[in-house]
């Protein structure tokens, strides 16, 4: 059973809804029975114990687990009231509209300027003036324009670890995704680097659903509107939403005792 | 370190109803004091209080180091909030204790006319349940027990009234002076009630999390009151028999129904006035 507290419930048309959830990697069941609606142009955070789903949740959501052999769903994931693992859904289609950040920046090797150019150069732009206009605004929403418009051509493996955080983000905003997953954005980069990452969050939130996985309590705290607890309780079961609901009421008085204790560092 | 952190959320709380019972046991001597007019008993009282003020900064000050070190959340947090605010609760009940003791002092050699000081003996015996039955709730983590608290507090307010009522029959002869100084002890003690029954309130939030008075939990039966309690630390039962210990200092008080001390303290029919 899961514990909602003011979570949020969606136009069924509209937004993330999930619904009885299961997912297997082959034989093992991993997560079951996950049910939530996620907060259109909020920002969701994902918190749980290494190994209790959060990731792999994050994954079903751009079906990037597709990519791993022999793994299969069950339930219903719409998004839009589009049921995203129907027959016929293109997944790279569906990952423009639903895109993904990463633990480690993993900037294409090539110049500032065609990472970013990249997505719009697959979705047809080709006016040189278009795409200097979708690189210059996406660079400017990801807060990366004022350190870089002079160095374009500049290879984006040669930026710091956060500004190539950045520049991940500013290339998956080319493509205007509606929803933007990030898994763990800022566990590789340093803090004045998560500090910008967080802002840009802020930022972003009021024109697309974010959600985040991560492990620093203090940082879902700070960031999302609404957190999702997960947890793999016992080893070899699958895991499971615990408690889903408004962050400020989960941290200050969860109503179910293992976010209780998780939030609290009695575990994980 | 988080078995420290627990096990210093524990000492904190047993200290609070170690302060709280303090209050309690010193109001007790404060009143007697005033009832039997023994000015050494008063300056003892007076002095505990300030012992008291002492005991609570201190708890006050390990409270936000806990918050700042610690960075809590969850039942954490809501302890730590608690016991800085009940702390600040007891700091003016321990100053209307202080004033109760003066008033011993102040009102030597007067004679307090028309019964006011078994008025006052009879206000102080319905006080005292509400202080006694805000540390059993505290002990017990008990809702409960603490929503009994406003019902509790109303034959304090009534009682109060009738000083008023007291007080103005008074005749040119007697001494108003004392009888004033009497009247102030009587606001002392009902103001020691409300401020019991707002460390009640904060019971709440405590144990639910949500922002309700007693008052709003009045028509609630025990079950729903269960269901709204939110999760608990360890820190919430550890402790648990030094915190029962601590209640126990308190004098025992005879548990009669608000009403029956109500008739014991009025002889008029007109008391409900």
């Amino acid at each position: 059973m899961t514990a909602y507290r003011d979570a949020p419930h969606n136009d069924p048309k509209q937004g993330i809804h999930v619904e009885n959830f299961d997912f297997w990697y082959g034989e093992f069941h991993a997560l079951t029975g996950v049910t939530l609606d996620l907060a259109q142009n909020k920002i969701t955070s994902f918190i749980g114990p290494s190994g209790c789903g959060k990731s792999t949740f994050l994954r079903c959501i751009n079906r990037m687990n597709d990519l791993i052999d022999g793994t299969r769903t069950a339930g219903t994931m719409q998004l839009d009231g589009n049921e995203i693992y129907a027959e016929g859904v293109d997944p790279v289609d569906l990952r423009r509209r639903v895109g993904m950040i990463f633990q480690q920046p993993n900037p294409f090797p090539k110049s500032i300027y065609e990472n970013v150019a990249f997505g719009p150069r697959l979705q047809g732009v080709t006016a040189k003036s278009d795409l200097d206009a979708i690189v210059e605004e996406s660079l400017k929403r990801a807060n990366l324009w004022k350190e870089v418009s002079n160095q374009l051509n500049k290879n984006g493996l040669a930026l710091s670890g956060g500004q190539q955080q950045r520049l991940c983000i500013a290339r998956v905003l080319a493509v205007q995704p509606d929803v933007l997953l990030m898994d763990e954005p800022c566990s590789a980069i340093d803090p004045t680097s998560v500090q910008k990452v967080e802002d840009l969050m802020y930022e972003l939130a009021p024109e697309m659903t974010i959600i985040i996985v991560t492990h620093n309590m203090q940082q879902a705290a700070r960031v999302s509107d609404y957190m999702a607890f997960f947890l793999q309780e016992h080893a070899g079961e699958p895991a499971t939403l615990i408690e889903y609901g408004v962050t400020g009421e989960i941290f200050s008085a969860p109503q179910d005792q293992r976010t209780e204790d998780y939030i609290t560092g009695r575990f994980g | 370190m988080r078995e420290q952190f627990d096990a210093e959320l524990a000492n904190l709380r047993q200290d609070l109803v170690r302060i709280y019972a303090n209050v309690d046991l010193q109001l007790h001597e404060a009143v007697d004091s005033l009832i039997h007019e023994d000015g050494e008993q008063a300056k003892r009282a007076r002095k505990a209080t300030h012992k008291i003020d002492s005991a609570s900064m201190k708890l006050e000050e390990r409270a936000y180091n806990l918050i700042v070190l610690q960075n809590p959340v969850a039942s954490d947090l809501r302890l730590l909030q608690f016991i800085i605010y009940v702390n600040f609760n007891i700091q003016r009940m321990s100053n209307h204790v202080r004033n109760i003791a003066k008033t011993t002092e102040r009102a030597a050699g007067h004679e307090v006319p028309g019964h006011m000081i078994e008025l006052l003996a009879s206000l102080a015996h319905l006080v005292y349940r509400v202080l006694g039955e805000t540390v059993h709730a505290i002990v017990e983590n008990d809702l409960n027990v603490a929503t009994n608290l406003p019902e509790l507090d109303e034959p304090v307010d009534e009682l109060y009234k009738t000083f008023f009522k007291t007080f103005s029959k008074l005749k040119t002869e007697d001494d108003i002076d004392a009888a004033s100084r009497v009247m102030m002890a009587a606001r002392m003690l009902e103001r020691i009630s409300d401020n019991s029954v707002e460390v009640g309130d904060r019971l709440v939030f405590l144990l639910t999390g949500q922002r309700q008075t007693l008052d709003d939990l009045a028509d609630l039966d025990e079950d729903e009151l269960n269901d709204m309690q939110a999760a608990q630390g360890l820190s919430f039962s550890m402790g648990q028999q030094e915190m029962v210990k601590a209640a126990n200092t308190i004098p025992e008080v005879e548990l009669t129904s608000p009403k029956a001390a109500d008739d014991d303290d009025d002889d008029d029919d007109d008391y409900e006035d």
